[in-house]
């Protein structure tokens, strides 16, 4: 048996060292500077007089609006967001791209905003009136959700101009996420002119003011709103909204008039129902500690305990009477939310939080944030581990940080938002829930389970329909035109029934938030995430793009960087950009500032340690200006008798190989164009386990061990999973004795379920 | 003990009385089952054989615990075998339901005709002497299931949602609730209307095998009128079997856990129990039917009920005569039941 003494102590050497692989430099010390500002620069001030009519979708109101020029250059014009005229017609930029895009839903009523006038305040208190128009989109020159304002005096760099605007706006049924609902439920956004944002794009001072698109949300400055508004005297105490009632309400006949204020948010939302009930209940921080998380954010700043722990505040919701049963999960999830987000990336700064769950015939409202404000929805028969209402709860909420707190542009940047958003809702959702599950229901009643096959459904134009006797399906045939009807429609009862779940679904299948993301590995990553959102291919690749591709590589980066680094890094721009509108540039200069420094460490080939810094420049171009897919996977894991002598066995009968001898073979592959360090773990056959480090710049890593006296058992790449961005676990291990029972136990449970589904059909018909 | 609840056990003794039939049927339903266990077990195979859950090493059995990350990771790696049992179900599905009217034919001539032929090839040359008078009826459902497939679900349905829902749209109720409940009673109404047909079909082809008949359709109109007049009989005898087939798919489960037997266990004994049901539901059928028919049908010719029967044999009594034997000898099946 051969004998290499020096190897192996080396082997093992670097085994014992390094089975905790280091994929992170060390952490900063230093405290974390406080970069976090009180309050905005408030660029904006909207001094409101609105009164909704009886009907309760009418909208009568006056402005006076404040535009301060913050910036170095002049401007001679206004632009405003006028978006509740996406709703006036089929001509808006919202409704032709929707055609473009295969959605042909229009809102059951038109809606829209009637500009009455505009009046500029001159320097001596008068008012003068001002003529607005439209800003024609090249898609659909009718547009009239942008609106421009020429003025005769050009407002200077750190002037002010102020503009009175009386408008009549009429809401639509609810539509596309505003309207309102037939019992009094109404769900005012973008109700009223808004400015849009001055700034620098592509060198140029330009107003950054996009018409309502459909695969878009908004973008606008901060500021101060004051506003007095008169309702109905029904709303009283049925009323939610972006500000903080001031005083008390002055009743006046049939009408109520609030008097709300908001101080640093660019947008002013609210919400009436005279069938819902709002409830008040007081988010007390240390009622939620998680000590653990605290004392693991304050060493990796350098704060005290006190210093990170986010503030009380008061929570409000708006709920249905019909969804009593979900005001606990409500409430905990928005606490929760408050908690962690705070905790995590600064304090949520505001007196309330509203949360609103819509009115049953106004869920298109649902799933949407404003500040201060936003809107979930929960359907009524979940099962009690289905993660409805809170995982949208969370991700509304979370939007009051990445969207209201750090105001991102999400016309061309929305991965700004929803991808850190969505990443921060995976990561609390894995922390302080259980995982959720796969569910089937019937009759709208909800259970667990997951069906080893899906039974197979066949829509119009397939003549296996037929078959299954759902649909007769007959092409036209010349003579006879094509017949297409309808024979049975499969409802959930005979799903169940046809299925048995409780025989043939596996029972309990639990499925991870973090590794939902992952869901959009399945589509074509069609364009890279640097391309404006409103540009995008389709409402898939919005999603890929804007929510999952983005948060996955929050993941990858935070196990790349390491935890320590990565919360500073993550509180640090939070911090900096609070209050402003970060640039997708600002964010690589970020993470490659922050980042710097940061080292994997691993066993070469040769056995010898190696050490790689990481270059988060290259791992940024990748990501985002790149569309480089990511794939490791092990490729070969050989264990090979040794040969004794090479020129035994010539025909005298001899074995020419050793005993427990072995020539061991590993290639790792990287399948895909993303270059990243990777982990790959070798079990071996004496129980030792060496760690290796590949820097991933090559398409193939090899290892080989001739003449070895251990087989390598198993092979892992990326054994932590680290890389979220990898688009296959499945090929990232390989072993020398793989588990057939897993295959036998899958295939007979698939072999009962397609048995009891066989014996539906026998009896039907 | 009730009438139908009689019939129902006799045409349970009468299935269990044959096990060579009964477990090549059980064979059949694993036989069928293979298009969709073999792809499921070959990529299975290849894609789950090495993987390890995370986190951790340890490894999910696919038994006791499916991680569903890796089944996400399954689906993403590889969709053919999904395609292939999508491809293959559907005639797997057909090919169910004709095999369906073969077998209910086989237990229905084995209750009236081949009482002592206990064999399979017995058994299927009953089955097989019906199975076009049966395949016919089957085509009769279609434009049946249509019906109330287009009652329920298109104008009419939608009409009368109308009255319940602005605009008929579950989304545009003002309650939750409300919109549920609609919709619910709606697919309940449509689940209890299918079968109804299924039973109705089930009772013309009892007729069929009673009277030897092959003219479907008016087996069909008469077993329309018998679900009119007696549904509670017959929906007696087919819910007997439907709530023991239940029990057996919560019991033999149960046992199989508690007795800590292999998962494939139940790869046998289900089956077993749900055709040995739904044979003793088919054969119990017949019976009942048969005795109805040996009776003047006194109410048939008052509703004007055309007599057929130039093209079938005269009905058989379920009695010993013509070599056919009950297997608990004291019971008697009733002639007629309608008074229960």
């Amino acid at each position: 048996m051969a004998k290499r003494p020096a190897f192996l102590l080396t082997l093992l050497f670097c085994a014992t060292a390094l089975t905790g692989f280091a994929f992170a430099a060390n952490p900063q010390q230093s405290p974390l500077p406080d970069l976090m500002p009180e309050h905005s620069s408030a660029i904006t001030q909207y001094e409101m007089d609105i009164v909704l009519d009886p009907d309760g979708h009418t909208i009568r109101g006056t402005i006076h609006a404040t535009w301060r020029n913050q910036t170095e250059a002049a401007t001679s014009e206004l632009l405003w967001h006028v978006y509740n005229n996406a709703w006036r017609d089929r001509d808006s930029v919202a409704l032709v791209e929707a055609r473009a895009y295969g959605s042909n839903g229009v809102p059951r009523e038109w809606g829209d905003t009637e500009i009455i006038h505009t009046k500029v305040l001159q320097p001596d208190g008068s008012w003068s009136t001002l003529l607005n128009t439209w800003v024609a989109h090249e898609n659909a020159p009718h547009d009239r959700t942008v609106m421009r304002t020429p003025l005769a005096t050009p407002v200077a760099p750190g002037a002010e101009v102020t503009i009175e605007v009386k408008f009549v706006a009429v809401l639509p049924p609810a539509f596309r996420r505003m309207g309102y609902g037939s019992e009094g439920y109404l769900h005012a956004v973008q109700w009223y002119p808004k400015f849009g944002v001055f700034e620098k794009l592509d060198g140029e001072m330009v107003w950054s003011c996009e018409p309502y698109h459909y695969l878009s949300e908004f973008y606008a400055d901060y500021g101060t709103y004051d506003v007095r508004l008169t309702l109905p005297a029904h709303y009283q105490n049925h009323m939610v909204s972006s500000g903080s009632i001031v005083g008390e309400p002055q009743i006046a006949g049939d009408q109520i008039t609030y008097t709300l204020h908001a101080d640093d948010i660019h947008d002013f939302a609210w919400t009436v129902d005279p069938e819902a009930r709002v409830i008040h209940r007081p988010f007390v921080e240390k009622e939620w500690r998680d000590i653990e998380e605290e004392e693991k954010v304050a060493a990796a700043l350098g704060r005290p305990v006190e210093a990170v722990r986010p503030k009380d505040t008061e929570m409000i919701l708006l709920l249905q009477p019909e969804h009593g049963e979900y005001e606990e999960e409500y409430f905990t999830a928005l606490a929760r939310a408050l908690y962690y987000f705070g905790l995590w990336y600064g304090t949520y700064p505001y007196e309330t939080i509203s949360c609103v769950d819509p009115a049953h015939d106004a869920r298109a409202t649902g799933g949407m944030e404003y500040p201060r404000l936003f809107t979930v929805g929960v359907r009524k028969g979940l099962h009690e581990t289905h993660l409805s209402p809170e995982g949208t709860t969370v991700h509304e909420f979370g939007h009051q940080f990445w969207y209201g707190l750090v105001g991102n542009d999400e016309f061309r940047h929305a991965f700004l938002d929803e991808g850190f958003n969505t990443y921060s809702t995976s990561r609390i959702l894995h922390k302080a829930w259980p995982s959720s599950r796969y569910y089937d229901s019937i009759l709208g009643h909800e259970f667990t389970g997951k069906s080893p096959v899906d039974l197979p459904s066949y829509g119009a134009d397939d003549v296996r329909a037929l078959l299954t006797m759902q649909r007769l399906e007959i092409p036209d045939l010349g003579f006879m035109p094509a017949l297409s009807y309808e024979l049975r429609r499969r409802t959930s009862i005979e799903k169940w029934l046809a299925q048995v779940p409780s025989l043939s679904f596996f029972k309990e299948v639990p499925r991870s938030s973090r590794v939902w993301n992952r869901s959009v590995h399945q589509y074509d990553w069609a364009q890279p995430i640097e391309v404006p959102t409103f540009a995008l291919l389709d409402g898939q690749l919005r999603r890929t793009n804007s929510y999952n591709r983005p948060a996955m590589t929050l993941f990858t980066l935070q196990e790349l960087m390491g935890e320590t680094r990565w919360i500073r890094l993550m509180r640090a721009w939070h911090e900096k950009m609070r209050f402003q509108h970060p640039q997708p540039s600002e964010w690589a200069k970020h993470l490659a500032e922050f980042g710097a420094g940061a080292t994997v460490s691993g066993l070469d080939t040769s056995g010898v340690v190696q050490t790689v810094s990481f270059d988060w420049h290259d791992f940024w171009q990748q990501a985002y200006h790149g569309n480089d897919r990511m794939d490791f996977g092990v490729a070969r894991l050989d264990n090979r008798p040794s040969v004794a002598d090479s020129t035994a066995g010539q025909g005298d009968g001899a074995e020419p190989y050793e005993e427990n001898i072995w020539d061991v073979r590993i290639a790792v592959r990287r399948y895909d164009g993303f270059r990243v360090p990777v982990e790959i773990r070798v079990h071996w056959s004496d129980d030792t386990i060496t760690n290796h480090l590949w820097a991933g710049q090559d398409s193939v890593w090899k290892l080989e061990r001739l003449r070895h006296d251990t087989k390598a058992m198993r092979v892992q790449v990326d054994p932590e999973h680290k890389l979220m961005l990898d688009r296959n676990r499945l090929n990232n291990e390989r072993r020398v004795e793989p588990d057939h029972d897993r295959a036998w136990n899958y295939s007979v449970r698939a072999l009962l379920w397609a048995q009891q589904v066989l014996h539906w059909y026998g009896g039907m018909g | 003990m009730n009438q139908a609840l009689r019939f129902f056990f006799i045409g349970m003794g009468l299935v269990l009385a044959r096990p060579r039939v009964l477990l090549l049927l059980v064979l059949v339903s694993l036989f069928m089952a293979l298009p969709v266990a073999i792809p499921a077990w070959m990529s299975a195979d290849t894609h789950l054989a090495h993987v390890s859950a995370y986190p951790g090493d340890a490894a999910p059995d696919f038994l006791h615990e499916v991680p569903g990350w890796l089944l996400d990771e399954w689906a993403r790696a590889d969709s053919n075998w999904r395609d292939l049992i999508r491809n293959g179900m559907a005639p797997a599905l057909l090919l169910a339901s004709l095999l369906g009217l073969l077998f209910a034919g086989g237990w229905m001539h084995s209750a009236l005709h081949g009482r002592g032929e206990h064999g399979p090839a017995a058994f299927f040359r009953g089955g097989g002497s019906h199975f076009f008078p049966f395949v016919r009826t089957w085509l009769l459902g279609l434009p049946i299931f249509f019906g109330i497939t287009w009652l329920i679900w298109s104008t009419p349905g939608e009409w009368v949602m109308g009255l319940f829902l602005p605009e008929g749209k579950p989304g545009m109720a003002a309650s939750e609730t409300t919109a549920r409940f609609v919709e619910h009673g709606r697919e309940i109404l449509y689940v209890l209307m299918l079968l109804f047909t299924e039973a109705m079909l089930d009772v013309a082809r009892a007729d069929l095998v009673a009277r030897d008949g092959r003219f479907s359709l008016w087996a069909l109109l008469r077993a329309f009128l018998i679900m009119l007049r007696q549904p509670h009989v017959v929906m007696t005898l087919l819910g007997a079997g439907i709530i023991l087939e239940g029990l057996w798919l919560v019991g033999i489960p149960a046992m199989v856990n508690g007795l800590h037997w292999p998962l494939w266990s139940l790869v046998l004994l289900i089956p077993l129990g749900r055709i040995s049901m739904r044979g003793a539901r088919w054969a119990g059928l017949a019976l009942w039917i048969s005795g109805r028919n040996h009776e003047p049908d006194q109410a048939a010719e008052k509703d004007g009920i055309p007599e057929v029967s130039d093209e079938s044999e005269p009905p058989i009594m379920p009695t010993t005569q013509h070599g056919t034997t009950w297997v608990t000898d004291s019971v008697t099946p009733p002639a007629n039941d309608t008074t229960n």
